[in-house]
């Protein structure tokens, strides 16, 4: 315990300013929009994109936790659909209890975590980015596959609770993204095994010859991604009311890229959870504004390609 | 532990794949292979599907194998097109198909390399719905020298520089055009609308969108309040209809560029309470969006008859195995289907 208390405490000093830019950012494109459209600080437009935001940013806790250890996890993404088209059927065409297949589908997303997660950190010890590569695609197959290609639509009404329902006015999606990032906080602030994957991502030799068995560390972050991106995907399924075997599509790119707006380091070992939240906000209300004021499509890509770059170069440079 | 989890890994596995092949016993038409590809450069993946149609050896040589190519499985379009292709070639005895589809719509060199593959095992007719009709020239003109014959699929101009046997389908920008002429319509020459465009830069978006301003063009009166891309994602396009919304919720018209999103941007309207007041088209003709027109959610799509192209593909194949392949039209244009109210029920 000592020896993990005393690789991370020289984290600590860090943390505190990781995300004063992605803050900085999120405030600087609050303001900015705010002056430029007259429909952007509303009640209902805020809370839209906190709804529209919610299913990228639970998919980026799980990122984080594997870019933290050094790796990432590109089949998230595909374990969306996936997971989303598993209890789609189960409730549609077997008409399997919702909590049922709901359960499932997130035992689903954990297999597929493991899967990646075994090919990453034991015997074959797979590159993760190569091991993303692979089993995103296998992972898109089999969703297609349960599918045959086609939605599976017509849902039971009860199914669009956990997407389109509201709480005191705030959409359940929120809420429940919240209720994640909050776990995901304590767990990696105050848990010996959440402090372990900042002490992996950090120096994985020292944090081994600790004795800390890393393989599982490992793999337990990559169960974590497939979590989150099967609770996302459930999510997902249910706001569309629709399970898609393309749902999905690029959900890493953007989970990645909230990850690291939001100060957390791609070579593993600096990270606050916080931040991705922050950087899945910035991105969420950047793509907002760009709708709201109708950006041209072309300027649009240009646009949020120049705001990720731009934020994370300022964090780069104030951190060196 | 580490063993145990070896084990439960290898059990997964093994699960997943006897999964797989037990379709094979159950469903004799179709049998899917999942190819990955481990190596250090793994950029493009293949999702390969073979019809169990082969007979054994001594048939083999009799066998007249399609390769047909699709952009990819991302559209219900093309998952129509495919297993109309598959349906028409089971009723034939002797007509093999071999699908092969790169894995990401916007995959041109995927497709490249199908049409190279497929060309090496040389296949008795290719058929391909191109990405980017000037990228797969030289690999079709292989196919060429090598004396297949191609077909192109939902394109209607001549390619460049290769004679191919026939054009089949109907043109995006022709449907775009289509779309615009019953939207005018239907707005009565003026109103608000907006567009939810797909994957900026992409073949079958751009000239879809270049249909619908040729005809727009000459309606000032009709205001397009937004045009924003929604990458062919039904979420994103719902996304972008919630905001859109906010800033013009006086809107009359929305145009989903394809049906998945046109149904994003209904359930968004249902959730706000507009879809009494907005009216939605879209564009494809996937079965969910003809219920939804049939339903009254959506008013309109356009259906270029995935399904038609399919079957013709065969039907062009029994005429070169005929020997009647100088029969072959050289354009074959399916006509495409304005689907409404009044027609929904014939295309479902």
């Amino acid at each position: 315990m000592n020896k993990i208390n005393k690789i991370s405490s020289s984290f600590l000093g860090f943390r505190r300013s990781i995300i004063l830019t992605p803050s900085l950012a999120l405030i600087f494109i609050f303001v900015t929009l705010s002056c430029l459209s007259p429909y952007f600080l509303t009640v209902s437009n805020i809370l839209n994109v906190l709804r529209q935001v919610s299913i990228i940013a639970i998919v980026s806790v799980g990122m984080t936790y594997a870019i933290l250890t050094g790796g990432i996890d590109l089949t998230v993404g595909a374990v969306v659909a996936l997971s989303g088209v598993i209890t789609v059927v189960l409730l549609k065409n077997f008409s399997i209890n919702m909590f049922i297949s709901i359960i499932v589908g997130l035992i689903v997303g954990i297999t597929c975590g493991t899967i990646v997660g075994s090919l990453i950190s034991f015997k074959i010890k797979m590159p993760p980015f190569i091991a993303g590569l692979a089993m995103m695609v296998a992972f898109r197959g089999t969703a297609l596959l349960v599918t045959d290609g086609r939605p599976i639509f017509k849902l039971p009404e009860q199914f669009a609770f956990i997407g389109g329902g509201v709480i005191f006015g705030i959409p359940f999606p929120v809420i429940l993204m919240l209720v994640i990032y909050i776990i995901a906080f304590i767990n990696l602030k105050f848990t010996k095994l959440g402090v372990s994957f900042y002490a992996l991502g950090g120096n994985e030799e020292a944090t081994r010859l600790a004795g800390i068995n890393t393989s599982h560390i490992k793999l337990f972050a990559y169960m974590i991604s497939g979590l989150t991106a099967s609770i996302a995907g459930i999510v997902l399924a249910s706001r569309v009311m629709v399970g898609e075997p393309v749902a999905g599509y690029y959900y890493e790119l953007d989970a990645i890229a909230a990850t690291v707006i939001g100060g957390t380091r791609m070579t593993g070992g600096e990270g606050n959870i916080w931040g991705t939240l922050i950087g899945a906000l910035v991105m969420g209300f950047l793509r907002n504004g760009l709708n709201l004021l109708n950006v041209s499509t072309y300027w649009q890509q240009v646009a949020i390609g120049l705001v990720i770059a731009g934020t994370i170069s300022f964090s780069l440079l104030r951190s060196s | 532990m580490k063993k145990s989890l070896m084990w439960i890994f290898t059990l997964l596995l093994s699960l997943s794949l006897i999964t797989v092949f037990s379709f094979v016993g159950c469903n004799g038409a179709e049998e899917e292979a999942v190819e990955e590809a481990v190596e250090e450069e793994a950029e493009e993946e293949v999702v390969e599907e073979e019809t169990a149609e082969e007979e054994a050896t001594e048939a083999e040589d009799e066998v007249f194998t399609v390769g047909f190519v699709p952009r990819a499985f991302v559209s219900v379009y093309f998952v129509t097109m495919a297993d109309a292709v598959e349906a028409a070639a089971a009723e034939k005895d002797d007509i093999d198909v071999q699908i092969v589809s790169p894995v990401d719509q916007q995959d041109v060199e995927g497709q490249i390399k199908i049409i190279e593959d497929l060309t090496q095992k040389n296949v008795d007719l290719l058929a391909v719905s191109v990405n980017d009709p000037n990228a797969c020239v030289p690999s079709l003109l292989e196919a060429q020298e090598k004396g297949i014959p191609i077909i192109i699929l939902d394109a209607l101009t001549p390619l460049e520089g290769i004679d191919v046997l026939s054009l089949i389908g109907s043109d995006n920008e022709t449907g775009g055009e289509a779309i615009a002429e019953h939207i005018v319509d239907i707005l009565g020459g003026e109103g608000k609308m907006a567009i939810l465009e797909g994957v900026p830069g992409q073949y079958a978006n751009e000239f879809r969108l270049k249909g619908f301003y040729n005809v727009m063009d000459n309606h000032p009166d009709i205001e397009i309040v937004a045009s924003q891309p929604a990458d062919w994602d039904r979420s994103k396009a719902m996304n972008i209809m919630e905001n859109i919304i906010e800033s013009n919720p006086d809107i009359d018209l929305v145009w989903g560029v394809n049906d998945g999103m046109a149904l994003g941007a209904v359930k968004a309207l249902e959730d706000a309470g507009m879809l009494d007041d907005v009216v939605v088209c879209g564009y494809n003709g996937d079965e969910e969006a003809v219920e939804a027109v049939k339903d009254g959610k959506m008013e309109s799509t356009i259906l270029q008859q995935p399904g038609e192209i399919g079957r013709t593909v065969i039907k062009i194949a029994e005429m070169i195995k005929e020997g009647r392949i100088d029969e072959v039209e050289s354009v074959i244009a399916i006509p495409i289907v304005l689907v409404t109210s009044e027609n929904a029920e014939d295309y479902l």
